[in-house]
């Protein structure tokens, strides 16, 4: 693909992201979540902001469970 | 091979998975029911030039629409009923060699990517869809396309991978044939099992390392993830060009695959190697000629087939198709390159007679045993009673009670003890065969059937017969 074209692609990509606009998967079949998630990978800049923007939440959410987590030496013995 | 829901319908036990509709047999016929919830996609796709054309290149099986109520309460619900013409055989992607699999997988691909340049896609990646017409494959899911949503995920990546590509580089990078292993789970080789695997050096590669490395990667962190959802990944979406970059790529990759296992083996040479010369081997072609020929066979099986040399002979006396059995990887490569190659009704199959294919699947209906899913009209066995007699210690007997149970007529061959081929049978082990005599086998021949005649087979003692059932 051109880099026009790739460039039209990558501005249709972020609308379609903005606008919510929900792409239904039609199969009756398990996808697996790996092959999705390699799929928007795959699928360009728009797929790697997204997957950054889910695994950041699963980061920060590992982090405050160890912030929250008080160390053993600091229970005032 | 079906259930039974009223007089003469039965639904065809493999085709309950995908809610879009279900296949169903009424006097012999084949028919297809499409619910009303994919009657939209039916609709859209019978209507592209893509869907016209690949029916009639013959790549997409015929559907042609019939009355309605043919299948009574079957298809009160239904918007369409179709009817697909009947395949003389159906064969599974675990009894297919090799070369075969990888047909399929070029050929379904090369689907998608003609679907695509319509706007239709496909809803699966099921290996079952692909039948084979002797060497040229038919997809035979008709409601397996529907319309092709811009920007939407490939859902069947995943299944490919499973039911394709993983069974292939199984082959091609560690030189182990698929067929057990996938027979066994009936959806493939898991991208996980593969993984492990390969050795460090395969997943360097860019292919092997996103199809495989990288999926699984991913497939273990969405696991642990439960907040990924499939509304989030489905917005962000892959491009139709992205998605036929990855076609084309999958394509690419498959279609340079070779067994890593290309060493000649025992039976390939066969034909080169065997134990009689060419006058022999020129009686015994004419016998099966005149065989097919006289009793006008329809549906052949050739068991033990090797490079399908009298398949062809029975083709040649008017058989109107053959399926051929054997173990051989090899033999079973060139025999499907020369079915292909010569455009011959043969479809060669990886089946073991001493273990044929059994009915398995959900409720054991799903995929069926091979006697249980066609009757054959003639039987060849060449070349074949001593290696389940003296090579599997099946009782001779009883072998030739299942051949000529296959069927209701055949031809047979008998290979005595003083054959070189039986001589090396025997070569390290005692023998304990007894009963394994030309009488013996003639006994058993008249005991089961009738023989029709009974010719020398070879300078060292075979004997060819044929039988038929009254």
């Amino acid at each position: 693909m051109s880099r026009f074209g790739s460039s039209v692609m990558a501005v249709f990509c972020l609308l379609m992201l903005c606008a919510g606009w929900d792409v239904t998967l039609h199969a009756y079949i398990d996808p697996g979540s790996g092959s999705l998630i390699l799929q928007v990978l795959l699928g360009g800049l728009t797929g790697v902001a997204v997957v950054i923007r889910v695994y950041w939440r699963s980061v920060k959410a590992h982090l405050s469970r160890v912030t929250r987590r008080k160390p053993p030496h600091a229970t005032g013995e | 091979m079906s259930v039974r829901s009223g007089s003469s319908v039965s639904r065809v036990g493999g085709s309950f998975r995908d809610p879009s509709g279900s296949v169903f047999e009424r006097d012999g016929r084949v028919f297809r029911v499409v619910q009303p919830s994919s009657a939209e996609h039916f609709d859209f796709v019978r209507e592209t030039r893509f869907y016209r054309r690949a029916v009639e290149e013959g790549r997409l099986i015929d559907a042609s629409p019939v009355d309605p109520t043919i299948l009574g309460a079957e298809s009160a619900a239904a918007r369409y009923v179709l009817e697909h013409p009947r395949l003389p055989f159906v064969s599974y992607p675990y009894e297919w060699s090799f070369s075969a699999l990888k047909e399929a997988a070029l050929f379904h691909v090369r689907l998608q990517l003609d679907a695509l340049d319509d706007g239709v896609a496909l809803s699966d990646a099921s290996a079952y869809n692909v039948q084979f017409l002797g060497g040229q494959p038919l997809f035979i899911d008709t409601l397996s396309l529907r319309r092709y949503r811009e920007g939407e995920l490939w859902a069947a990546h995943r299944q490919f991978c499973q039911q394709f590509l993983c069974p292939l580089l199984l082959r091609a990078y560690l030189g182990v044939a698929h067929n057990a292993w996938y027979r066994g789970t009936l959806e493939g080789i898991e991208t996980r099992d593969l993984r492990r695997l390969l050795p460090f050096r395969y997943k360097l590669s860019r292919r092997v390392l996103t199809h495989v490395v990288l999926q699984e990667t991913l497939q273990k962190a969405g696991a642990r993830d439960t907040s990924v959802s499939l509304g989030e990944l489905s917005r962000a979406g892959l491009p139709r060009a992205a998605f036929a970059k990855l076609l084309t790529g999958l394509e690419k990759w498959i279609a340079e695959l070779r067994p890593a296992d290309s060493a000649p083996s025992t039976w390939a040479d066969y034909a080169s190697t065997h134990s009689y010369d060419a006058g022999d081997v020129q009686r015994k072609r004419a016998f099966v000629t005149e065989f097919a020929s006289r009793c006008r066979l329809g549906h052949v099986w050739d068991i033990g087939c090797n490079t399908g040399d009298y398949a062809v002979a029975a083709l040649e006396g008017g058989a109107a198709s053959v399926v051929g059995f054997d173990t051989d990887q090899d033999s079973l490569d060139k025999a499907f390159a020369r079915a292909r190659r010569e455009q011959l009704r043969f479809l060669p199959l990886f089946v073991d007679a001493a273990n044929p294919s059994p009915s398995v699947g959900w409720a054991q209906g799903e995929r069926f045993g091979l006697q249980e899913r066609a009757a054959a009209d003639g039987i060849l066995a060449l070349a074949l009673v001593h290696h389940l007699a003296i090579g599997r210690n099946v009782p001779l007997p009883r072998v030739v009670e299942w051949l000529t149970g296959l069927a209701p007529r055949g031809v047979v061959e008998f290979v005595p003890k003083d054959d070189p081929k039986v001589r090396a049978l025997l070569r390290l082990r005692p023998d304990i065969f007894d009963d394994y005599t030309q009488e013996v086998f003639m006994d058993s021949l008249r005991f089961n059937a009738t023989i029709e005649r009974s010719v020398p087979g070879s300078s060292t003692g075979r004997v060819l017969v044929e039988f038929a059932r009254p």
